[in-house]
């Protein structure tokens, strides 16, 4: 068991955090970062679900984590992976996508051209302000490959916003 | 380019959500539950009735060796896979670790089934810098954890399957026990390397600082967390091989106040330098040769490279004065695993080469057939890329970094890569851009070829080699459609009798060369056995279509990536039976199914 979760433990939070308070607080967050992830409106909120379904069913043992949020969103963005395969492209190529629209799009188009470690962990990090070291543990990396692949984004995304702020 | 990110962030926490229903959730949750309790009952009951009551029916037909029938039979097949040597081991009261402890040692990696801790004593030469008969609890863990690396397949399957050895001196080790790789990254991206499973990682944390090693050593890395309270560091010394909590050192001196009596190993101290101003490249670097000497008067044994932060480091070894000869045998031991690499598989050819005006020395390995090319070099670059001579633009292969370093195997190596490499080095060149190599070029040289190799290597990113059996003869044909391999998928299920798993009908289906890569019939059975546990799972669930050639195309060279389907099916379905870790691939063609090979 980690410092920081022991700690936690010992002040007893998260301990008794309820299932229906935990998906109250934690709902649109993760939402918003699978569309961000996936693009699609109707896959992010499937995917959304789902991980919640699964969060429930292991709620005896995450709820005293306090990285128990940063679990559901990213198994629901893996969740959304293999539905997003086949709508990945929707989002740009039809208007009637229920995603975002206007300059969001833009934003959205820029992060669904990382490829997609790259765009979770900016999620993740940057949209979802987890810590790196928590970045890291969620995506199974190290975090000096989690730098890397924010590095990596930040340079993939600085063309698109420099276009955007033309 | 913080502003733009801030202000994405921003917009994207303002985007519309749909309305909040609960009660979806809570019912499929709950739903979820029921199947997993009974799951979970069905499973132990059938471990624990397994061996005694064997398939009967089935032996009425050929004999056959007994099934495997409790978790230890688990736990030895896999570690037998991988290498490694697993005995039943007696609990007594020095045992540090109850088995309470062991299911999630890391805090990352959730079993949502758990198999029930088994005692056992590990013997490697490899894992861990070598154990002899280490105490450990051995359980499974399965691919429903945080990360995608651990991915759900999104059909209630696990992809991935690691045993878990939490040794009860410090430490924990993970073994494949599913194909480890088959979903590293989903979509039509390309395989990131950076994907690599970190199951493979031990890590250890003080105080923001982390660090971390692969299960053999072979490469090591320091990092650190911004929010810690470690921001810069002139010496630190860590007990890298005891498990008790690292210490600081302060000016120079080195901590030498551990109990080293309790292992040998514990008397290895790992000393970690750091320095400011960035890297630190070959005279120019500032050894802790005389703080070594002067505060433990032991020899600086050697080092290596590893970036902290954005400062660069060395970390030494240093033996202290009152080791004893078998302490000096495991620092020499593990030396000799971070200085050399591990010796490659049988029939890799090695190369070697230098980059940096020869500062930084790297390693290229190809598998006879090139189904790994693999690449060892602890330098800060973006990308090596692999070059005839003479010709300036690469050939296909390019290894993207990870981080400061790189040390892992590529498969899928492409086609024209894979011809060009087969046929020896002379004429390639490989060369660096970014980071300390930025624009280096160097040919390579060859080393030739390695009498021994262990069995398993594990090494970072590289497949056991005992997980694929030579290749079937036969051609395979073009276009079979997802659609296809899952009605292939369902022939079989139907063929074999429905939802019950039927060796017989099965094996009739193979054709002679399948037959052969498995065996006999009665081998057949024996897997089929293995796996189908109980009666709530007879069910056999058919996984999603692996991605074309990310399975196969680097075992059959021969078989363009586009040509093949290959459709996982799970006996018994993989629902809440992290122990059932065997899978059924199998290869769609449209003269019928090939079975490929069974995990």
């Amino acid at each position: 068991m980690t410092s920081m979760v022991m700690e936690a433990v010992l002040l007893g939070i998260g301990a008794g955090v309820l299932f229906e308070d935990f998906y109250d607080r934690e709902h649109a967050r993760v939402f918003r970062a699978v569309l961000a992830f996936c693009g699609d409106r109707v896959v992010a909120e499937d995917a959304t679900q789902e991980a919640f379904v699964k969060a429930f069913v292991r709620w005896r043992r995450l709820r005293a984590e306090d990285w128990a949020a940063g679990w559901v969103m990213a198994t629901a963005m893996n969740q959304s992976r293999r539905s997003s395969r086949k709508v990945r492209h929707s989002l740009l190529s039809s208007r009637d996508t229920p995603g975002p629209t206007g300059d969001r799009v833009d934003l959205a188009r820029a992060l669904l051209s990382l490829p997609e470690r790259q765009r979770q962990a900016v999620i993740l990090f940057h949209v979802a302000d987890h810590p790196l070291s928590v970045v890291a543990e969620l995506m199974a990396l190290s975090e000096g490959a989690v730098k890397s692949h924010l590095g990596r984004a930040r340079k993939a995304l600085r063309a698109p916003l420099e276009v955007k702020h033309d | 380019m913080t502003d733009d990110l801030r202000e994405l962030a921003e917009r994207i926490n303002g985007w519309e959500v749909p309305p909040k229903d609960l009660s979806p959730v809570l019912r499929k949750g709950r739903r979820q539950q029921r199947a997993r309790y009974i799951g979970g009952a069905g499973l132990l009951l059938v471990l624990s009735l397994g061996a005694v009551l064997g398939y009967r029916a089935l032996d009425e037909v050929e004999p056959v060796s007994p099934a495997a029938g409790t978790t230890f039979d688990w736990v030895e097949e896999v570690a037998h896979r991988n290498g490694v040597i697993v005995e039943p081991a007696e609990v007594d009261s020095t045992w540090k670790h109850d088995p309470e402890d062991v299911h999630d040692p890391d805090g990352h990696l959730r079993p949502p089934f758990e198999s029930d801790p088994v005692a056992v004593l590990v013997t490697s030469p490899t894992l861990d810098r070598g154990l002899e008969r280490a105490r450990a609890w051995a359980t499974f863990i399965d691919g429903d954890a945080p990360g995608p690396v651990l991915a759900d397949d999104g059909s209630g399957g696990a992809q991935r399957v690691l045993l878990t050895l939490v040794l009860d001196r410090g430490g924990t080790v993970f073994l494949p026990a599913a194909p480890p790789y088959e979903n590293w990254d989903a979509g039509d991206v390309e395989n990131d390397p950076s994907s690599e499973p970190s199951a493979f990682w031990v890590d250890h944390e003080w105080e923001g600082l982390l660090f971390e090693h692969p299960s053999n050593w072979r490469r090591a890395q320091l990092a650190f967390d911004p929010g810690g309270s470690v921001t810069s560091i002139s010496t630190v010394t860590l007990t890298n091989l005891s498990g008790l909590p690292p210490r600081k050192g302060g000016g120079g001196t080195v901590q030498t106040g551990y109990d080293m009596s309790a292992e040998p190993g514990d008397t290895v101290i790992v000393e970690i330098t750091g320095f400011e101003g960035g890297p630190v490249i070959g005279d120019e670097v500032r050894t802790t040769e005389e703080a070594g000497v002067a505060t433990t008067g032991g020899r600086v044994e050697g080092g290596f490279f590893a970036k902290f932060g954005d400062k660069a480091v060395n970390v030494w070894f240093h033996v202290g004065p009152d080791a004893s000869d078998a302490q000096r045998a495991a620092a020499d031991r593990m030396l000799s695993s971070l200085g050399e690499a591990p010796p490659p598989a049988p029939g890799f050819r090695r190369y070697s080469f230098t980059l940096g005006e020869a500062r930084w020395g790297g390693t290229l390995e190809v598998s006879p057939d090139a189904r790994f090319v693999c690449v060892g070099l602890s330098a800060t670059f973006d990308e090596l890329h692999l070059h005839r001579v003479g010709d300036p633009d690469p050939i296909s292969t390019w290894f993207p970094a990870i981080g400061d370093g790189l040390d892992y195997c590529l498969r899928n190596v492409a086609e024209t890569t894979i011809e060009s490499l087969m046929f020896g080095p002379d004429g390639f060149e490989i060369e660096a851009h970014g980071g300390q190599l930025d624009g280096d070029r160097a040919p390579l040289q060859e080393l030739g070829e390695a009498e021994h190799a262990p069995r398993t290597s594990m090494a970072f990113g590289r497949l056991p080699d005992v997980a694929f059996p030579p290749c079937p003869s036969g051609d395979f044909s073009a276009g079979v459609s997802d659609d296809d391999a899952r009605d292939i998928a369902e022939r079989i299920m139907e063929a074999s009798n429905g939802p019950k798993a039927d060796p017989q009908a099965l094996w009739k289906l193979l054709d002679s060369s399948l037959r052969a890569s498995i065996g006999e019939f009665k081998d057949l059975r024996h897997l089929m056995r293995e796996t189908d546990v109980a009666e709530q799972f007879r069910t056999w669930g058919v996984a999603h279509t692996v991605e074309h050639g990310v399975v196969l195309v680097d075992v059959c060279r021969n078989v363009p990536k586009s040509s093949i389907s290959v459709p996982s099916v799970f006996f018994p379905d993989f629902v809440g039976v992290s122990g059932g870790v065997v899978q059924l691939h199998l290869i769609a063609r449209p003269s019928g199914p090939k079975l490929w090979f069974i995990y």
